[in-house]
């Protein structure tokens, strides 16, 4: 399984192969040293450094908008996160425990969503919200319909990756457990959905992830008071971004930075009992 | 020894206090699986007695597994049915049935510790919190790993492993427990200790224990009786003895050990009497099946009738070598023979001798002082095959 | 009772004879089209009302007519699509297919561009310590985190022509002096590939991880210097990976709407900024409908035949 052999070089790891990583790490951080840097530009308009400060961030405390947009995503994020982790779970695990009609198709059109490019689904859902106005079903752009679009990129993503994982998974855990005499659903909830579960948290983190960076299904789904920091930001980066906005860019890739490494270590901690 | 109680034992009688039980602990009945165009059981039937050690033998894709797993109620059947302590259980599903298993991968669940691993069953069932705790504590020490309670099965060496998937197979108390490989994924000292802890065990609770194996060894040193598969069926059954002394045909023959294999005309004398005619000479043959078991002798018919053509067949150790002195030739049951290998394999000597008619015949002699386990190649013997050691076969 | 007393005389010929026939390998899946449905049904359904049902809809209403007011009206007609291939009332206008070329042409660079960063950065990876290994692939990640109009914007500030990057750039001779990427063909690629490039990276590592690298041992004992050898040990194991990192890219890259529009300038029109027009400012739906409705209809066309070029090769691997 594992055939890495740390000690032969191939030149594939060489140091040519090291600068070329270290540039494109360099290319993927840069626009987020852009904006940090700006985050600490005196200019209040333009790009020009000016000189250095702290204030865009304490001005932001008093930006009631940005906060609120900030809020918003959050709000989107974290809702839309848990009934797609939900429903791509129970999609995963349905599609490999049963045989029904129309299985082999849902499972080879699963990744189609993946493919597409968001607009189309965007423009798509601006449909059926339009739809569903007209027929009064209560689906209004804004928040709802919002919730509805992320979900329906999200679920494909989480039930790929929990699928992965239940491909993974000896099926005589499972066996073993109905042997004890568990029922299905003791089966799922005692022995498959704990070994599921950091497959599950993976999906709902690229979930969580894939909705903080949308904006184009947003923005063709909302409406009044459901303005998100994608929707704010696009309104005015045509006159250029105020400072503010980078202060507040500059402590979501913080805050990222900080949960992601906390995750790791969280990650790495072995599971011995006590 | 000390009287060890789960219980298990308490609530059921023991064995012998009962007299012939009403029914089998086990019963099948023509049982057929197919898998496409494969079919991986095609008629099987038997019954296991309560309190028996029974072994389904087989190489690899015989059926053997999905005998076990249609007893487990992980695969369905096409045909047939099946019987626990009377009570038919072909349609109930897994989790409802009276069994538990030791899986080959012991399947113990990574994410519990041993203890849990061990009360899973119990409390899948809604048994009292207390309750769970004296079982799960007796069925450790049933098994001798107490103090690995809070490890977890990758903290555990393999052997470990095994006696952990015992106990949580045992702690529920199954009517009959299925061994699926239970020993195959450990090295030989520790698989033969725990063979006879194994025994030992099964023997102090008096439960019925079915096992599945491929290595014949192991099922003659541990079963009561043994059931020989091939190609879903069972080509025999009965005690290791019999499998062993009155192999039917080539395949058990072949399969539960080493087999010299002789052909020849038959020449009829008797039903219990036969003259056999081989190229380098007569052979008389005791086809009755005739042996001694419990101080008496039992004579038991022919299965095999006296056709034209026929195959015998000798275990090595069953061959003796004498002397060549001059020759007294022809007797019956002996041939001349010339010594080609010696393999000296510790405990015994085993010979490759070659015939007048260049066959070769594996003898085994035990390696003791005696002039015979001292041949050398090259050397002229006389080989005697005693006729109560020839077995007819079928095929 | 008596134990059986004897042990079989015989050598055990089985002994480490391979283990018996491994069950469960294709894991049993069970009939049953009940708790399939209590546990599938809501996902499926929410994929059909929100996913399927108004793609078939827009493809339903590519064909209906725009009315005075934007209002999608009766009758039924191949206008828009006649429209679409360049003939539109005014005579032959080759803009729209000028259009979907320079999209398809996007897609094609930002996918070439991936993977030439991808690569190298995916097998380094892959052999990292498996403790760095995480780390090092989340941070590829954590850019995510910030929205991606931001990173877009970000670009924009730093490839502009007075930016300090576009002077450095300069001095050492790349690029017109004064001159910035922005705005322009090369501040959208640059973009572009920072915004895909975690999807193209995450499917090459996959592939990679499982790399067998004593094949390339193996082919450097016979004599392979290193190109040979990742030609021929390295890059056919790849290859699964590649194709889907590529498609993956590809797809959502050829639609991509907002990094034309803030980072082209006013004079490059792409796919995505014209459905963008069409269901917003224009408000010309069946024509937006027949737009993407064509741009799915070709992005199908492709994935089935990914899928079929993937079969193929499946068969030919046994």
């Amino acid at each position: 399984m594992n055939t890495r052999h740390p000690r032969t070089r191939h030149g594939f790891t060489g140091w040519p192969a090291q600068w070329w990583v270290m540039g494109v790490y360099l290319f993927l951080y840069a626009p987020l040293l852009a904006v940090l840097v700006q985050s600490f530009n005196a200019a209040r308009f333009g790009t020009e450094w000016v000189g250095f400060t702290t204030h865009w961030y304490r001005q932001l405390l008093h930006n009631q908008p940005a906060l609120q947009a900030v809020l918003n995503t959050l709000i989107l994020a974290s809702v839309s996160t848990l009934i797609a982790t939900f429903l791509g779970t129970s999609l995963a695990y349905g599609l490999s425990r049963w045989r029904f009609p129309g299985r082999d198709w849902i499972e080879r059109s699963l990744s189609v969503p993946v493919f597409v490019p968001d607009i189309l689904l965007a423009v798509g859902l601006l449909l059926a919200v339009a739809t569903a106005q007209e027929l009064g079903l209560g689906l209004e752009p804004g928040m709802p319909a919002m919730i509805v679009g992320h979900v329906t990129f999200q679920i494909p993503f989480v039930a790929i990756v929990v699928r992965a994982r239940l491909a993974g998974l000896d099926p005589t855990l499972e066996e073993a457990a109905r042997d004890l005499g568990a029922t299905s659903w003791q089966t799922f909830r005692h022995v498959t959905l704990p070994l599921l579960s950091p497959a599950v948290a993976a999906a709902a983190l690229l979930a969580f992830t894939l909705s903080l960076d949308d904006f184009v299904v947003s923005f063709f789904t909302t409406g009044p008071g459901a303005t998100t920091l994608p929707i704010l930001i696009h309104a005015s980066v045509k006159r250029g971004l105020s400072p503010e906005i980078h202060a507040l860019s500059s402590l979501l890739i913080l805050a990222a930075l900080v949960l992601t490494l906390a995750l790791t270590a969280l990650y790495r901690k072995p599971p011995i009992p006590s | 020894m000390q009287q060890e109680t789960l219980t298990v034992a308490s609530s059921e009688p023991a064995a012998g206090a009962e007299p012939e039980p009403p029914h089998p602990a086990v019963e099948c009945q023509n049982l057929v699986r197919r898998f496409g165009s494969v079919t991986a059981l095609s008629g099987v039937s038997f019954a296991i007695r309560k309190g028996e050690f029974f072994s389904l033998l087989g190489p690899s894709g015989c059926g053997k597994t999905t005998l076990l797993r249609v007893w487990e109620g992980m695969d369905r059947i096409d045909a047939g049915w099946v019987r626990l302590d009377g009570v038919d259980m072909t349609r109930t599903p897994p989790h409802r049935r009276p069994v538990n298993t030791v899986f080959q991968s012991y399947a113990l669940f990574p994410h519990l510790n041993v203890w849990d691993n061990v009360a899973f069953g119990l409390r899948m069932k809604g048994v009292a919190a207390g309750d769970v705790e004296e079982r799960v504590r007796s069925a450790l020490r049933l098994v001798q790993i107490e103090g690995l309670e809070h490890r977890r099965p990758a903290q555990l060496s393999g052997g470990q492993q095994q006696r952990v998937a015992l106990a949580r197979a045992l702690v529920n108390e199954p009517l009959v427990l299925l061994l699926d490989e239970p020993l195959g994924a450990l090295d030989l000292q520790l698989r033969r200790q725990l063979q006879t802890e194994l025994r030992q065990l099964q023997r102090r609770l008096g439960l019925t224990f079915l096992h599945v194996t491929h290595d014949q060894e192991e099922a003659l040193a541990l079963s009561d009786r043994v059931a020989v598969m091939r190609a879903g069926r069972i080509e025999q059954l009965g005690t290791p003895r019999e499998l062993y002394e009155q192999p039917r045909n080539r395949f058990v023959a072949r399969f539960l050990g080493q087999c010299n294999l002789i052909e020849g005309e038959c020449l009829p004398q008797s039903a219990f009497d036969w003259r056999v005619d081989t190229p380098w000479g007569l052979l008389e043959v005791r086809p009755s099946g005739a042996r001694t078991e419990r101080m008496e002798t039992i004579e038991t018919p022919p299965r095999v009738s006296c056709r034209n053509r026929v195959t015998l067949a000798i275990r090595p150790e069953r061959i003796q070598l004498l002397p060549a002195g001059p020759l007294r030739q022809p007797l019956p049951n002996q041939v001349l023979a010339r010594i080609q290998d010696r393999v000296y394999t510790g405990a015994a000597v085993e010979y490759r001798v070659v015939l007048p008619d260049q066959s070769t015949l594996t003898v085994s002699l035990p390696n003791d002082a005696s002039p015979a386990a001292a041949c050398q190649p090259g050397q002229r013997v006389i080989c005697r095959l005693p006729p109560e050691a020839l077995i007819p076969l079928d095929d | 009772m008596t134990e059986p007393s004897y042990v079989a005389p015989c050598a055990p010929v089985s002994r480490g004879s391979p283990v018996c026939d491994r069950k469960g390998t294709d894991t049993p899946l069970r009939q049953g089209l009940g708790p399939a449905a209590l546990v599938c049904g809501v996902p499926v359904l929410w994929m059909l009302l929100f996913f399927l049902f108004p793609l078939l809809g827009l493809a339903v209403m590519s064909f209906f007519s725009r009315g005075p007011d934007g209002e999608v009206t009766p009758p039924l007609t191949w206008e828009n699509y006649r429209r679409l291939l360049g003939f539109g009332e005014l005579g032959f206008d080759p803009f729209y297919p000028v259009v979907l070329g320079r999209s398809l042409l996007l897609g094609a660079a930002t996918t070439l561009l991936c993977l030439l960063s991808a690569l190298p950065l995916a097998l380094w990876l892959a052999r990292l310590p498996r403790r760095w290994q995480l780390m090092a692939l989340t941070l590829v990640v954590i850019p995510f985190w910030t929205n991606f109009l931001v990173r877009t914007y970000a670009w924009q500030v730093l490839l502009s022509p007075d930016s300090p990057l576009t002077r450095l750039l300069n001095a050492v001779g790349i690029g017109q002096s004064g001159a910035g990427l922005y705005p322009g063909w090369g501040a959208v690629l640059t973009a572009m590939v920072c915004d895909f490039l975690p999807f193209m990276v995450l499917p090459i590592y996959v592939a990679a991880e499982r790399l067998n690298w004593t094949l390339v041992e193996a082919a450097m004992d016979l004599g392979a210097n290193r190109w040979q050898a990742f030609r021929h040990a390295v890059w056919p194991q790849l290859r699964p990976g590649v194709a889907a990192g590529s498609i993956l890219v590809f797809l959502p890259a050829t639609g991509q709407f907002v990094v034309p529009d803030l980072l082209g300038g006013a004079k490059l029109a792409f796919l995505g900024n014209l459905l963008q027009q069409q269901f917003g400012p224009s408000r010309d739906w069946p024509f937006g409908a027949a737009l993407a409705t064509a741009t799915l209809g070709l992005m199908l066309l492709a994935l089935a035949w990914r899928a079929r070029s993937a079969a193929r090769q499946e068969t030919h691997r046994p």
